[in-house]
C-alpha cells in the first residue's frame, strides 16, 4: 500500500515539476513577442496562461482522434487534425 | 555584429520551439495511450507549430489587454478575457485559479479593521470570479 502511495506521490511531484518548468518556457516565449520591454507576467497569471495552453494542446490530440475515431482509424493523421484545425482556432 | 545578434536570437527560438515541442509531445503520448491511437510525428509538430502561433497571438493580446487597463504586469484578468470565447473553460480556469488562491496562505487583515468586519469577508469570498486581495481591499 505504501509503494502505490510512494509512486503516486512521485508521480505528483514531477508532474508539478514538469509543469513549473512548462511555465518558465511559456514565460519565455511571451518575453519574446511583447512590443514593450516593461510588459511582465504575473505568477497566477503565468500559472493559468500554462494551463490554457496545456489545455489547448489537449483539445487538440483530443479532437484529432474523434476524427480518427469516427473515420475508423488506428492512427492518427495530418488530415484529421487539418479537419478540427479551424474550430479548434475559433475556440481558442 | 547585428547578423551574430540575429543568429542568436534565431538559436534561442529554435530552443524554445524545441521545448514547447517536447511538452506537447509529452502531452500528446499522454492522450494517445489513453485512447488507443497511434501517434504521427507530423501530426505533433503541426501541433507544436500550432500552439507555438497561438502563444504569440497570447502574447500580443495579453500585453494589449493589460496596457488597456493602463498596467504593465499581466494579470490573470486578462488571461480571463482571452478564454471568453468559451464558457466551460472560463469556468474551468476560475476553478483552477480558485485553488491556487486556496493553496496560498491568506493575505493579513489589516489592523484598523474590527470583529465585524471579519463576517462580512467571510461571506463575500463566495462568488467565484474575485480574487481574494480585491475583497480584503473592497472591506476596508
Amino acid at each position: 500500500n505504501l509503494d502505490i502511495y510512494f509512486t503516486f506521490l512521485n508521480y505528483a511531484v514531477f508532474k508539478t515539476l514538469c509543469f513549473f518548468y512548462f511555465q518558465k518556457t511559456v514565460q519565455h516565449i511571451l518575453q519574446q513577442y511583447f512590443k514593450d520591454e516593461k510588459t511582465k507576467v504575473n505568477a497566477d497569471a503565468l500559472a493559468l496562461l500554462t494551463e490554457v495552453i496545456s489545455i489547448f494542446v489537449a483539445e487538440a490530440v483530443g479532437r484529432t482522434t474523434k476524427q480518427a475515431k469516427k473515420d475508423g482509424d488506428d492512427e492518427l493523421t495530418l488530415e484529421q487534425f487539418e479537419k478540427i484545425l479551424p474550430q479548434l482556432l475559433l475556440d481558442f | 555584429m547585428t547578423t551574430e545578434e540575429d543568429f542568436e536570437k534565431l538559436t534561442y527560438t529554435q530552443r524554445l520551439k524545441a521545448a514547447v515541442h517536447h511538452t506537447t509531445l509529452q502531452i500528446c503520448k499522454e492522450h494517445a495511450d489513453e485512447k488507443n491511437v497511434q501517434l504521427n510525428k507530423m501530426v505533433v509538430a503541426a501541433i507544436s507549430e500550432t500552439t507555438w502561433k497561438k502563444c504569440e497571438q497570447f502574447a500580443t493580446d495579453l500585453e494589449l489587454f493589460a496596457k488597456h487597463a493602463k498596467r504593465s504586469t499581466i494579470n490573470a484578468d486578462d488571461v480571463k478575457m482571452l478564454i471568453r470565447k468559451t464558457p466551460k473553460l472560463l469556468d474551468y480556469i476560475n476553478g483552477v485559479q480558485e485553488e491556487l488562491n486556496a493553496s496560498k496562505p491568506e493575505p493579513k487583515k489589516r489592523s484598523k479593521k474590527g470583529k465585524g468586519k471579519q463576517t462580512s469577508v467571510g461571506a463575500s469570498t463566495s462568488p467565484s470570479d474575485q480574487t481574494e486581495p480585491v475583497i480584503v481591499e473592497e472591506e476596508s
